[in-house]
């Protein structure tokens, strides 16, 4: 498949109505030409990245300074010590179950109602509004009551959680369930296949895509409902001590939490687009990334 | 199936079970002592006396105000730098890192950094918008300009066009699909951002109003924000959709049309 596509791009590359915009196909053939290439975009990043690291550091001693901006080279100083200790480690934990609990029983609430909206259009019209107004309402808005109602501990954080993040599961789950596509319930009625295969072979594979685009953005969701849920209601985790610290002016400290959050984030995404890649490699927005 | 249906039965369809749901907490919380739940009856009362019209102007408008300043910077900032990084590759690449890491940040964990720079006031609450709303439209926009045609680049470059009508004629009107997938999604955070800023924040608009409602245990007050901004979530999506609409109204006839639909 991606020979296919290099090439085209290489013969369009020929003609000469582009001569100035060359696509990069033709190095790609050569190992040798892909192999400085990447190079180049790895000192690129690099580089980037340095002069980044750079503007924060100037940043922190002059601008920021008056603020308490820690330089990136004290930041790896407190983190260091920081990680050794247990009291961080339960606070990265508490934030991860409770995000990960509330994710787990957003799926379980989301997808058997998603799908069952999508199958019966009769529901689907009923719940129309329902849902809308449900999943426009901003999740921290009911923070107050359910405070109220448990107190600043993990339940409060789990029903927040799912308040927010079950939408996008519920509206994905709905969409995969209606998109089934009349050609290939065709084809499974003309091959006369099995109810398990049917399952299988066609309506699973073409739920799929859908589910896991509503699982990626809720999933993002839930980690950011969770601290905002512990910064604002004072639960126990990575929230409620980025809230702590910035209160007593513990800049250092509030910094490495910072990017303990930034970096949670960021492992998040890497194991959503890398369990994506595992289960969707057939299908064509990810066959793409693969030229 | 809609031309089948009249507006009136759609209508009737979409709406029962809401009016059931609305019925069902009027009536069990009719007589209700519990604390937490008062009467329905009790919080629409006091619905009208605090929003109408004064609630309005002295808490939502400075919150839609706020939200409107932010998500604009967002939605310039966004759409500038993400044809700057579209276009340009090697700083794509460069940068792409970063940006990324950036993007999957959780908005309240930059939040307190916010705070220290910027203080409780207006800048920090409008800075918070703007830099939460700011990711989902770039990375939206690198992948709408990246999504032109190859052919349309050609013609473009065989005409040698320039710079600005390129933009105007050529990745402006590829792009815009993506981009307002990408600002649809930034307002839902956006929103969000609001309210979480100003239960931090200073005095003032709706995210402020329900926590102080809550922490002075008036629960009536607090379900009546709720409320209210629970309609105003719902009137900014329906707003942004009828924008989104008419934007793009150009984009939906043509896609019909290639598919050979109507």
């Amino acid at each position: 498949m991606g020979a296919v596509i290099d090439r085209t791009s290489a013969d369009a590359g020929a003609t000469p109505a582009s001569a100035d915009a060359v696509p990069v196909a033709p190095t790609r053939r050569r190992p040798r030409a892909a192999r400085r290439a990447r190079a180049v975009s790895l000192v690129q990043k690099v580089v980037a990245l340095l002069v980044a690291l750079l503007i924060w550091h100037v940043f922190a001693r002059t601008g920021g300074s008056a603020a308490g901006v820690p330089t990136p080279a004290e930041l790896v100083e407190t983190g260091s010590d920081m990680v050794t200790t247990g009291d961080y480690w339960s606070a990265v934990g508490n934030t991860l179950s409770s995000a990960l609990i509330g994710f787990a029983l957003s799926v379980l609430i989301g997808v058997p109602i998603g799908l069952l909206n999508g199958s019966f259009p009769a529901m689907e019209r009923s719940t129309r509004f329902v849902i809308d107004f449900g999943r426009t309402i901003p999740g921290v808005a009911i923070l107050p009551v359910v405070l109220l109602l448990f107190g600043s501990n993990r339940s409060m954080v789990l029903i927040l959680v799912m308040f927010s993040a079950v939408w996008p599961i519920l509206v994905q789950a709905t969409y995969a369930a209606q998109q089934l596509s009349p050609q290939m319930r065709q084809v499974a009625t003309s091959f006369r296949l099995s109810r398990t295969s049917r399952i299988r072979d066609i309506y699973f594979p073409s739920a799929l895509p859908f589910l896991m685009t509503g699982l990626r953005i809720s999933a993002t969701i839930s980690l950011l409902i969770t601290i905002s849920s512990e910064f604002l209601g004072g639960a126990p985790g990575l929230g409620q001590r980025l809230y702590s610290t910035l209160t007593v002016n513990d800049n250092d400290r509030m910094f490495v939490y910072v990017v303990t959050a930034a970096l949670l984030g960021v492992a998040l995404n890497w194991v959503l687009v890398a369990a994506q890649r595992r289960v969707l490699w057939w299908h064509p927005s990810e066959r793409e990334k693969n030229r | 199936m809609s031309t089948s249906m009249s507006m009136v039965r759609r209508v009737l369809w979409e709406l029962w079970l809401p009016v059931l749901l609305v019925a069902i907490w009027w009536f069990a919380s009719a007589n209700s002592t519990n604390f937490y739940f008062p009467p329905l009856a009790d919080i629409m009362d006091e619905f009208v006396d605090i929003w109408f019209f004064e609630g309005i102007r002295t808490e939502i408008w400075p919150s839609v105000q706020r939200l409107a300043l932010g998500f604009g910077i967002a939605v310039v900032a966004g759409v500038v730098l993400g044809m700057l990084l579209g276009v340009v590759d090697w700083l794509d690449n460069a940068v792409r890192p970063i940006v990324e890491f950036l993007r999957a940040t959780p908005g309240v964990a930059i939040l307190p950094v916010m705070v220290l720079l910027l203080g409780l006031g207006t800048s920090m609450k409008v800075g918070i918008i703007a830099l939460v709303a700011t990711w989902p439209i770039l990375l939206n926009t690198i992948d709408g300009v990246r999504s032109v045609e190859p052919v349309l680049r050609q013609v473009a470059a065989s005409h040698r066009l320039k710079l600005s009508h390129r933009i105007r004629f050529i990745i402006l009107p590829n792009a815009a699909p993506q981009i307002f997938a990408g600002a649809r999604t930034a307002l839902a955070i956006s929103v969000v951002a609001m309210v979480i800023s100003e239960m931090v924040g200073t005095p003032g608009g709706i995210g402020y109003f329900i926590l102080d409602a809550q922490r002075s245990f008036n629960t009536v007050a607090m379900w009546t924000g709720i409320i209210a901004l629970g309609i105003l979530g719902y009137l900014l999506n329906k707003l942004f959709a009828l924008v989104e609409g008419r934007a793009l109204s150009w984009h939906r006839g043509m896609t019909a049309h290639n598919n050979g639909g109507k």
